[in-house]
């Protein structure tokens, strides 16, 4: 039994669109600092899960409570989405103001803070997310990963209690891309913020300690990463991948040689030195 | 079929001119698989353009089948329709009524009898698993996967010698990527090519028969796959990663294992590892 209240609370959620059903069932807990990775195939819901966990999207039957708030209550919603913060797919998409500092301070200015204060979270949103020294840059100036994380923390200057991101890097290249995870992985590890990422990259799921996979508006696993991709048939139907180096571990261990699962190249390649 | 980039240089105007190519030399042709990696900003996009006649050779010469673009020997209209240039995201480049309409588009402007369009349409779509149920259906109802499986269609209705894509399989789930994959190797004789724009080197590897590595306008590495991942830390450099597996074995061939470094797949390397421990053909055996 875990002692901590969970944050986040999703009841036996249903969703339909028109005929589709697109959740069928969900139940879910998020709890204080967590990092969760939700993984499924194109169609699984795992975004129409996302959009439920701040009242983007309200269950056709069933609730999802956000500490003591619900999200179908609509006078509740706005304090809700304060403390569930999204950032989508595409940054371009995110971005409003004329200047990066000025795009941050949307969501503080919305939430009717005091100028002196909106300042301060402006400047520290930046500084969480590296951006600090482009903070007077037009958006349109940066790269994908920049404004990526610009509108991370255009989120984060809200406060949230967690971080919901809807495929963050799936627009971005290499480099932008190791910048966003870079970023997440701080504000998960050094500022204990609960993190719920939605991803394609099955090496991103390494980096969360929770992933839940998802099928055909269930939830199929809730394990760790390193049970998940133990489980090749599991992901297979799926339609998910093992990281590649997990499955070469995995096709090892077929043969018969005792290694431990690893993700890394570096962990295989040491596991598989030591076998003599 | 094939297209030289002879001293190809290439540079946006604007009050600050942006150098995107500087000389560059390649050779593309029918038959062949060639993937093409680069940081964004190294100058894919401006070389992709080059290849189907979307930009002019501002220095230099694209010669296509020998013959001139500069010149004027060959017609920049038709050298789009023999290379299909498949965008980053195509299906946001979607905009008819229906997928039927949408896939005729190519196949109309190129000025082909009512007939062979008919025929066209509904091979390229069949090509990527639409069958006649999508016919008359919005290309806006589909789900991701399939809005960009419609876009391909469009561009192979119009029967081009050589396909260039960037990256084809961005934003779709495994299942999305590996149909598209599967698909393009299908597709590929030896009187079709490939160019495939990447930033995925997992799924590179084993697909391209020779990678070019572009760096900041001018080509960085020409080669084998095998002989380009071999160069883990000029890549690095360059911002480009080694695919995992080629880290795997080439750590291991480093540490004394007899194993070919030209291993790409989780399949192939399991199996060369698992040889090299058992025949003792690697440092220690089992």
């Amino acid at each position: 039994m875990r002692i901590m209240e969970p944050i986040i609370e999703v009841k036996n959620v249903y969703h339909q669109y028109g005929e589709t059903h697109a959740l069928s069932g969900v139940s879910l807990e998020i709890y204080p600092g967590e990092f969760v990775a939700i993984v499924g195939a194109n169609g699984s819901g795992k975004s129409t899960l996302a959009r439920h966990l701040n009242g983007l999207l309200l269950p056709s039957k069933g609730t999802v409570k956000v500490k003591d708030l619900y999200t179908h209550n609509a006078e509740d919603i706005w304090d809700i989405r304060a403390l569930v913060g999204m950032v989508f797919q595409n940054p371009d998409n995110q971005l409003v103001a004329t200047t990066v500092e000025e795009d941050v301070a949307f969501g503080p200015e919305n939430l009717g803070i005091p100028s002196a204060e909106i300042r301060s979270r402006v400047d520290e949103a930046l500084e969480w997310v590296n951006m600090s020294q482009h903070k007077r840059r037009s958006p349109h100036q940066l790269s994908g990963g920049q404004k990526q994380r610009v509108a991370i923390a255009g989120i984060l200057a809200m406060h949230p209690e967690v971080l919901v991101l809807d495929e963050p890097t799936a627009m971005l290249d290499p480099v932008g891309r190791d910048e966003v995870l870079e970023v997440i992985n701080y504000l998960n590890k050094e500022l204990k913020m609960a993190i719920v990422l939605i991803t394609h990259h099955m090496d991103e799921v390494a980096m969360a300690k929770r992933v839940v996979a998802m099928g055909n508006g269930r939830i199929e696993a809730d394990c760790s990463p390193i049970e998940l991709f133990l489980k090749p048939d599991l992901i297979e139907s799926l339609g998910l991948d093992v990281p590649q180096v997990f499955a070469l571990g995995n096709l090892l261990r077929e043969y018969g040689l005792k290694i431990d699962p690893a993700f890394s190249p570096e962990e295989l390649v040491n596991a598989i030195c030591k076998l003599n | 079929m094939q297209i030289e980039l002879k001293n190809i240089s290439y540079t946006y105007d604007g009050p600050i001119p942006v150098a995107a190519l500087h000389n560059i030399n390649l050779k593309v042709q029918t038959g062949e698989i060639l993937g093409l990696i680069g940081h964004t900003g190294s100058g894919k996009s401006t070389l992709l353009q080059h290849l189907n006649g979307l930009l002019k050779p501002q220095e230099g010469d694209v010669l296509v089948d020998g013959k001139s673009v500069k010149n004027g020997e060959i017609l920049l209209t038709k050298l789009r329709f023999r290379v299909g240039l498949v965008f980053q995201y195509p299906e946001y480049q979607l905009f008819e009524e229906t997928i039927f309409k949408e896939v005729s588009f190519g196949p109309k402007s190129m000025g082909l009898k009512e007939e062979e369009i008919e025929k066209r349409v509904k091979q390229s779509l069949l090509d990527v698993g639409m069958g006649e149920e999508f016919y008359e259906r919005s290309p806006f109802e589909l789900s991701g996967g399939q809005k960009r499986r419609v876009a391909l269609a469009s561009i192979l209705a119009m029967e081009p010698d050589i396909l260039v894509l960037d990256e084809p399989t961005a934003g779709l789930d495994p299942r999305g990527r590996k149909e598209i994959l599967d698909f393009l190797l299908k597709w590929r004789t030896d009187k079709r090519g490939i160019v495939l724009v990447s930033h995925n080197m997992e799924e590179m590897a084993p697909f391209a028969e020779r990678i070019v590595v572009l760096h900041q306008g001018s080509i960085a590495l020409d080669g084998t796959p095998e002989e380009v991942f071999y160069h883990a830390k000029e890549l690095f450099d360059v911002g480009i990663k080694v695919p995992q597996i080629s880290l795997v074995v080439n750590s291991l061939k480093t540490k004394g294992y007899n194993i070919d470094a030209g291993i790409f797949t989780v399949k192939e390397a399991a199996k060369a590892i698992y040889d090299a421990l058992k025949d003792g053909g690697g440092r220690h055996g089992l």
